[in-house]
């Protein structure tokens, strides 16, 4: 297996995780004492996964809402602006088709991977169509535990929590369809046509941060 | 002809009544003998080439693939048309030159041919007698001989003596006795004209006459000679001779007469008692002239010294001049300044696009090496994130996976999960050399941030050299605006230099003038000299009327030439129209006029033969020689040898439409005339095989001998 394929299996197993630890809300069973947090509908990870994948489309989605709320403009500048100085888009893009319901890639395996080493538990149902659906995924004490003590230590994941942290604060308590509506305001992203990868949109955000901020990125 | 000699002497006597006599008239005329000579009838004579033959070696210093061949060309010839075709350059004119050269002793052949050819043999008959001209050609000096009999093998010395009309050791003895022969055949005479002696400085007056030569102009028509209906200045000599129209040799030798005699009159120094009067009146009217122009002149020597004063203009237009300079040089150097500025611009900018593309292309390898370090990083950190982390469960069926599970596998070397020989799989990711790698990409990195801080510092520096350069050039700009407007100081100096040239022309004027003035005043004193010194009286005294006898007897001559001529060459004229029109020209009407001159009339113009396009002259020299056998053998008249050689008929006016009448005209003139005429045609068009009986075709490339 190639280093690159590799490279993209772990860095996928790790975000999906990290999307799973910190937008999941705290849980408690009986059935399953070592189930601690839930997270439901996987159509949100797809999509938080799209904003940690696609820093110009987090970008465009946090000027909409600097362009609204004059409270946080100054605090969305600031991080804009990092962004596009660390050269984030370029840097940290990992592409992503478009599905029927938007950006989408499929984590079965991840999941998959995910629930073997016992870091999280998963529950759906079927409907009449055979599809499966209300997927719940449930992350155990042990990767709770986990993560708590061994990520503090590896530096070079410092970027991914932050990023959790950053899109949380300011997306979090959005669902899969209310993040999807928004995402699906962006042309580029409305316009690529199924299958296809998602284009770039800095050259949109550039424009948007100028007419907003009067100051080139 | 009803040409009354006396009463044509007497009448000319009355004009010239107290001037000359009948008898002196009749003596100067001297026409006897010249009256009876012409007639339009023809003799009924024709002229045709049965034979020709001769033989040879293509000798050459050239390695020419025929090089030595031997030469052995025999060729029977018919009555009526004879094509020969073959590609250009291939010896079809060759033929016609040595038969041109069997009839008249003139050899045009080009030299090397000639060289190649020992022999020539060809048999002619008029009407039915035959005869063989031969000429040996081996030699440097040829010897010839006509025979009056059909000899179709090389005679050796000695041989048909008794047929031998005559043996020549020269060309020049050989054309002359053939021009005898001819001439008494055709009823042919030498027309004569004058010409100025060719020798510098000699006014002697030669007089020339037609040779046979001359007139196998009117058989021979040669592809080089189709700008011209006739050929050069003889060209009218040869037509009258055609046409043997009544009192054409009259005429032709009072002409002779009257021209010798003007260039006498012009030698002579005779002058006559009126002119001596005439004279004194000359010198009265130069002396009053001289006069005049003496006066004039010491008056333009006296307006010479008031001559306007320029100087101050020319002080002033030198000065205007200096500024100029100066202006210029000055606008010059900024010129030079501002490309210089220019170019740098340009330069810069383009350094400037190099260095940002090149930066670009830099932080980009920057960027993709950050991230593949940051992928190693993220690699080593998740590899151990989620290191130590055993199977807890099988994803599908949510079955613990047991640690007893997990060490038979780690025995059968399979996977605990899917059971899978893992056995064979081999890791290509070794941390150890991942670190290398990252290692090697931070060496990268830091090559390529020098690199990009280089290019960044460059740019910085071509940006402030284009401010730089842009600064410079508002400056040069601002200079060039304050640079005095050279437009109003050329303004000034064009009307000074006018306002000179002006005045300089007053004063120049006079000195041609004055000049002028000297130079007619030397040739007035010259006169004046000259007839003060005038010579005796010498020569014919009468020569002045006797000029204007033979004008006026010429002019009569002329007259009744052509108005007896006129039913003649209104046939001919008929003739050609047809004949024209028949070729494909849009020629509407022909006339010929009293001196032979023959106008064609197109779109409505009388044109000259020289004036038709020239792609129609070669069928308007056709349709006219065409005619001329035509009025012989339709209407007996005229004395043309009714045998045509055409070479290259079609080279310059090759289109369709005259080929294609070309080609019919060939045909009539086989089925109509084809037992009066004969007609020998070289061509290498090949539309015209098969348009005749006899003919020659010569495949392509091949020689014709």
């Amino acid at each position: 297996m190639e280093l690159d394929e590799q490279v993209r299996i772990y860095k996928d197993r790790l975000r999906i995780f990290l999307i799973l630890f910190y937008f999941s809300d705290e849980f408690t069973s009986t059935e399953h004492p070592e189930y601690k947090k839930i997270f439901k509908s996987e159509v949100r990870i797809q999509k938080i996964d799209f904003l940690i994948r696609n820093p110009d489309y987090l970008a465009y989605e946090l000027l909409l809402i600097a362009a609204n709320d004059t409270d946080k403009r100054q605090e969305i500048k600031q991080i804009v602006k990092s962004i596009y100085d660390s050269s984030e888009p370029q840097l940290r893009r990992l592409e992503m088709e478009r599905f029927f319901f938007g950006a989408y890639e499929d984590i079965d395996d991840v999941i998959g991977f995910l629930k073997s080493i016992g870091f999280i538990g998963f529950t759906s149902r079927k409907n009449s169509d055979l599809k499966t659906i209300e997927k719940q995924y449930f992350v155990t004490q042990l990767a709770i535990t986990k993560a708590n003590s061994a990520i503090s230590n590896l530096p070079a994941l410092e970027w991914y929590i932050r990023r959790c942290e950053l899109i949380n604060n300011y997306f979090g308590n959005l669902s899969g369809s209310q993040l999807k509506v928004s995402q699906y305001q962006i042309e580029e992203y409305r316009n690529t046509s199924f299958k296809n990868f998602i284009g770039e949109i800095s050259e949109t955000v550039k424009n948007d941060f100028y007419s907003i901020f009067n100051e080139r990125l | 002809m009803k040409f009354d000699y006396n009463s044509f002497i007497s009448e000319l006597q009355k004009e010239f009544d107290g001037t000359f006599s009948e008898s002196e008239i009749k003596d100067l005329l001297n026409l006897e003998e010249e009256i009876i000579k012409d007639t339009p009838l023809s003799t009924g004579k024709r002229l045709v080439v049965n034979y020709v033959s001769f033989t040879g070696k293509k000798s050459t210093e050239d390695a020419q693939d025929f090089k030595d061949e031997i030469i052995d060309y025999r060729q029977e010839i018919y009555s009526g048309v004879n094509i020969w075709v073959a590609d250009n350059l291939k010896g079809k004119s060759s033929i016609f030159k040595v038969i041109k050269f069997a009839l008249t002793g003139d050899n045009s052949l080009k030299p090397n041919i000639s060289k190649w050819i020992d022999h020539i043999l060809v048999v002619f008959s008029i009407n039915d007698k035959k005869y063989t001209a031969y000429i040996n050609n081996s030699k440097r000096q040829i010897n010839a001989a006509l025979y009056n009999k059909e000899i179709k093998s090389y005679p050796v010395e000695g041989e048909y003596s008794e047929e031998q009309l005559f043996f020549s050791t020269s060309k020049d003895d050989f054309q002359s006795k053939l021009k005898e022969f001819f001439f008494h055949q055709f009823d042919y005479y030498s027309l004569r004209w004058t010409q100025k002696s060719p020798i510098k400085d000699s006014d002697d007056l030669l007089e020339a006459g037609a040779s046979w030569l001359t007139y196998f102009k009117s058989i021979f028509l040669e592809s080089k000679d189709t700008a011209e209906l006739m050929y050069g200045g003889q060209g009218t000599k040869v037509f009258q001779m055609l046409l043997g129209l009544y009192l054409t040799s009259p005429i032709n030798k009072l002409t002779i007469e009257k021209d010798k005699m003007m260039h006498l009159k012009g030698k002579q120094q005779s002058f006559d008692s009126r002119e001596v009067l005439e004279n004194e009146e000359k010198k009265v009217q130069l002396q009053k002239r001289l006069d005049e122009l003496t006066e004039k002149l010491s008056k333009l020597m006296q307006a010479e010294r008031q001559s306007v004063d320029i100087i101050s203009m020319v002080k002033e237009y030198d000065q205007l001049l200096a500024a100029m300079e100066v202006e210029n040089a000055k606008s010059f150097k900024l010129n030079n300044d501002i490309q210089k500025n220019r170019k740098q611009k340009t330069e810069t900018y383009e350094r400037k696009q190099f260095v940002e593309e090149e930066l670009n292309k830099l932080k980009k390898e920057f960027i993709k090496a950050e991230k593949q370090q940051t992928d190693i990083k993220e690699y080593l950190e998740i590899g151990i994130f989620f290191s130590n982390l055993d199977l807890k469960a099988c994803p599908s069926c949510s079955h613990p996976v047991t640690s007893e599970k997990k060490q038979r596998a780690v025995t059968a070397h399979t996977c605990a999960l899917c059971s899978d020989d893992v056995s064979e799989d081999i890791s290509d990711v070794n941390t150890d050399s991942l670190s290398a790698k990252s290692d090697e990409l931070t060496k990268l990195q830091e090559g390529l941030k020098i690199s990009i801080e280089a290019l960044k510092s460059e740019l910085d520096e071509i940006t402030k050299n284009a401010k730089e350069l842009s600064k410079v050039k508002i400056q040069l700009e601002q200079q060039q605006s304050s640079i005095k407007d050279t437009g109003a100081l050329n303004t000034r100096l064009f009307e000074l230099q006018r306002a000179i040239s002006e005045e300089r022309k007053k004063v120049r004027p006079l000195d041609s003038e004055k000049n002028d003035i000297i130079e007619k005043k030397a040739v007035l004193n010259y006169r004046i000299k000259q007839l003060n010194e005038l010579p005796q009286r010498t020569g014919d005294q009468k020569i002045e009327q006797k000029i204007q006898l033979l004008a006026k007897a010429i002019d009569k001559l002329n007259k009744i030439r052509f108005a007896d001529g006129q039913s003649i060459l209104k046939k001919l004229s008929d003739l050609m129209t047809d004949e024209v029109k028949a070729l494909g020209l849009r020629i509407t009407e022909i006339t010929i006029n009293d001196r032979f001159d023959i106008k064609y009339k197109q779109d409505g113009d009388y044109l000259s033969f020289s004036e038709i396009a020239e792609g129609e002259q070669l069928r308007a020299k056709l349709a006219f020689y065409l005619s001329l056998i035509q009025l012989d053998i339709e209407h007996n008249y005229g004395r043309h040898t009714r045998f045509l050689i055409i070479d290259s008929p079609g080279k310059e006016e090759g289109d369709k439409n005259y080929l294609d009448s070309l080609t019919r005209l060939i045909k009539e003139l086989e089925t109509r005339f084809g037992d009066d005429l004969q007609i020998l045609i070289g061509t290498a068009e090949r539309s015209l095989e098969n348009a005749v009986t006899h003919q020659n075709i010569f495949p392509e490339n091949v020689y014709v001998f």
